[in-house]
């Protein structure tokens, strides 16, 4: 399958899914595919604009780029049709992506490749920091990103919220080293505390705010009463808005 | 879209990256991903006969038919959580007592079903509360 180069591409990114599609015509024409920002609206776009075959004869080759798991593709599709069908199928279940066309390189290909290496050069110097605790949150992050590359509907992680993670662990050191997963967004997943009454989860997004939820003790209520708070909130304000319900649980000297 | 009796069980695949240090699985299973409309669960009892019918031999049965559309690993784990149990505790410790439902979705996983109502809550308070009902776990390295 050959591919031709894209001219005129568009490139837009919905942020709040995640993944980024650039559009755009082969070398034949000069045509461009307009496409609106919200999932359901860039279908209905992009199905009326490929159906009109006639005033888009050469939509041939388009290019996808999964932004939160770095997968960067080129594709050649023969037919607008079957572009619609792979387009809708992607867009339903964007874990497809591994068993599409083989992809050629791409300037977003090297782009991704350059943010993930400056992820994994920080955290290799994160592992070699003498303090244990940062060492080990750096070897936590590794391991998962690793065991997810060998798992059919994983992914890698997002760079964005790894980062805001590695900031916000270096900005409170003070704090007890939490337990660390992904989130089904690939987002980094921190919690202190296994029991009922005394845990708190944290999820960081890609955008700088951090989600929360703490279970702690009522302090007027029986023992088995439990209180909680849930909310979004950008993570240098999350100490303070933590306090209330304990915090989070801090190392003793 | 038929509801699944109470008083059964669902399963849900695991993967890695939602089990923590301890080998837990943790609530990140049970968070729905972006665009998600419900959490995609397997039915315990869809395998249940006169000889098939400990939790053991379903969860096998269970561990067949999802690997007919998904690649489960030896790191995978499955959960699972009695339907009846989860919906109670879920309604008693939500303010607006939050009635999630259980039900069957068939695909090509025969046993394939789907819990609704979990959104507009906050995603992380659901999926904490529907976590801490997990009756028992299976590796799928083991099984």
């Amino acid at each position: 399958m050959s591919s031709l180069p894209l001219i005129n591409a568009t490139r837009l990114t919905d942020f709040e899914n995640d993944f980024s599609i650039t559009t755009g015509t082969s070398s034949s024409s000069n045509e461009t595919v307009e496409l609106s920002k919200t999932r359901k609206g860039l279908i209905q776009k992009f199905t009326s604009a490929i159906n009109d075959e006639k005033k888009y004869p050469a939509i041939k080759t388009y290019q996808i780029v999964k932004e939160f798991t770095g997968v960067v593709k080129i594709f050649t599709i023969p037919t607008a049709v079957e572009s619609l069908k792979l387009f809708t199928g992607i867009l339903e279940n964007l874990t497809t992506l591994s068993s599409l066309p083989t992809a050629i390189e791409s300037p977003f290909e090297a782009l991704w490749d350059q943010e993930f290496s400056s992820l994994a050069k920080e955290l290799s110097a994160l592992r070699n920091e003498e303090n244990d605790k940062l060492s080990q949150i750096a070897s936590r992050i590794e391991y998962l990103i690793h065991a997810g590359k060998g798992e059919s509907q994983s992914s890698t992680v997002s760079i964005r919220s790894t980062k805001e993670f590695i900031n916000f662990t270096r900005n409170n050191l003070q704090l007890l080293k939490p337990s660390i997963v992904f989130s089904p967004n690939r987002n980094i997943r921190a919690q202190w505390g296994k029991e009922r009454n005394n845990k708190a989860i944290l999820e960081f997004s890609p955008s700088g705010f951090v989600d929360y939820v703490v279970f702690t003790k009522s302090p007027s209520a029986p023992s088995s009463k439990r209180i909680y708070s849930t909310g979004s909130i950008p993570h240098e304000m999350l100490l303070n808005a933590l306090a209330p319900f304990g915090g989070l649980p801090i190392e003793h000297e | 879209m038929p509801d699944i009796p109470v008083d059964e069980h669902i399963v849900r695949a695991v993967s890695s990256g939602f089990i923590n240090e301890d080998n837990e699985i943790t609530s990140a299973a049970f968070q729905l991903k972006r665009g998600e409309e419900y959490l995609s669960v397997c039915r315990l009892e869809h395998f249940s006969t006169d000889d098939v019918n400990t939790e053991e031999a379903l969860i096998n049965q269970v561990k067949i038919d999802i690997s007919h559309s998904y690649t489960l690993n030896d790191s995978h784990q499955l959960a699972v959580l009695n339907v009846g149990n989860t919906k109670t505790y879920v309604s008693e410790e939500t303010p607006d007592s939050t009635s999630l439902e259980f039900c069957k979705e068939p695909s090509k996983i025969k046993s394939h079903s789907g819990i609704y109502n979990i959104s507009p809550h906050p995603d992380l308070f659901i999926a904490e509360l529907i976590a801490e009902t997990v009756c028992s776990s299976y590796k799928v390295g083991e099984l």
